[in-house]
């Protein structure tokens, strides 16, 4: 009977607070796993625009590419960078040669590299360059 | 206070997921369209090879069989033109002719005179609303 009715307000307050911290516990991970979406979304989207970009300058020429050849990009394949960095593009060229020409077959691959290397694009193409024999005429000539 | 706090933080985490997922989507549609087309394109390249291969091995009188052996390929009535096209999707096509033949020759046996990407979807124009 002497006994201070205890005052419900401070366990109120502590029950919302583990509510709170729960429901922020689920949204602030959901807002991380957005963003990391976001970011492979970004990767994905602007590597294919670099990789289009070395896919029409090895259609303009194709032997001025070989097989080995890398470029590196700025970390959202937007810049290419003369200093090495995590984002590059790997570049094979196969040349067959042909009856009347070459083909040159052609395999653009994006990578990034946070720890492990991860491809983030591929591109393949070929050009076909005809060749130009010397007429008989002007062989016997020379 | 603290409940609309909790749904107003749950309401804008499902739209950034619905955001994320329509973005993913459409970028995933992209890269795919864009892979088609370069293969495509290499594809028709090959073709042109074994055109330049043809052609190479031809005379007038012989072009007309050696280039028609090749699957898809088809030269003019008159002889002047090849055509050929490769399939990128189900309503995109890689349209290519070649003309300015010279069947036999040691160069410039034919030029790219169409090399084009065209779009046979049906295209549907806003007509517009009267507003007044």
């Amino acid at each position: 009977m002497n006994q201070a009715k205890r005052s419900p307000v401070l366990i109120e307050l502590i029950i919302i607070i583990c509510f709170m911290a729960i429901a922020l516990t689920v949204v602030i991970q959901l807002f991380a796993d957005v963003w990391l979406s976001n970011r492979e979304t970004v990767w994905q989207s602007h590597s294919m625009l670099a990789l289009q970009d070395q896919a029409e300058m090895f259609k303009a020429s194709p032997d001025a590419m070989q097989t080995g050849d890398r470029v590196y990009y700025d970390e959202y394949f937007l810049q290419p960078q003369q200093e090495e960095t995590g984002y590059y593009i790997d570049i094979l060229v196969t040349p067959m040669p042909a009856a009347a020409g070459t083909l040159y077959e052609a395999v653009f691959t994006a990578y990034r590299t946070d720890g492990e290397e991860k491809q983030v694009g591929e591109i393949s193409t070929a050009h076909y360059v005809a060749e130009q024999f010397e007429p008989e005429g002007e062989a016997e000539n020379a | 206070m603290v409940i609309i706090m909790v749904v107003s933080m749950t309401v804008f985490g499902m739209l950034s997921v619905v955001s994320v997922y329509t973005e993913q989507k459409l970028t995933q549609k992209t890269v795919d369209t864009f892979s088609l087309r370069y293969e495509a394109d290499a594809q028709a390249q090959r073709v042109i090879a074994r055109i330049d291969e043809a052609l190479l091995a031809s005379d007038e009188t012989t072009m007309r069989a050696n280039v028609e052996r090749i699957d898809g390929v088809s030269l003019s009535v008159d002889g002047d033109e090849i055509h050929f096209t490769q399939t990128i999707s189900q309503e995109m096509y890689l349209v290519v002719v070649l003309g300015n033949l010279n069947p036999g020759s040691a160069s410039d046996r034919y030029v790219v005179l169409v090399y084009q990407q065209v779009n046979e979807s049906e295209w549907n124009p806003d007509t517009g609303i009267t507003i007044y």
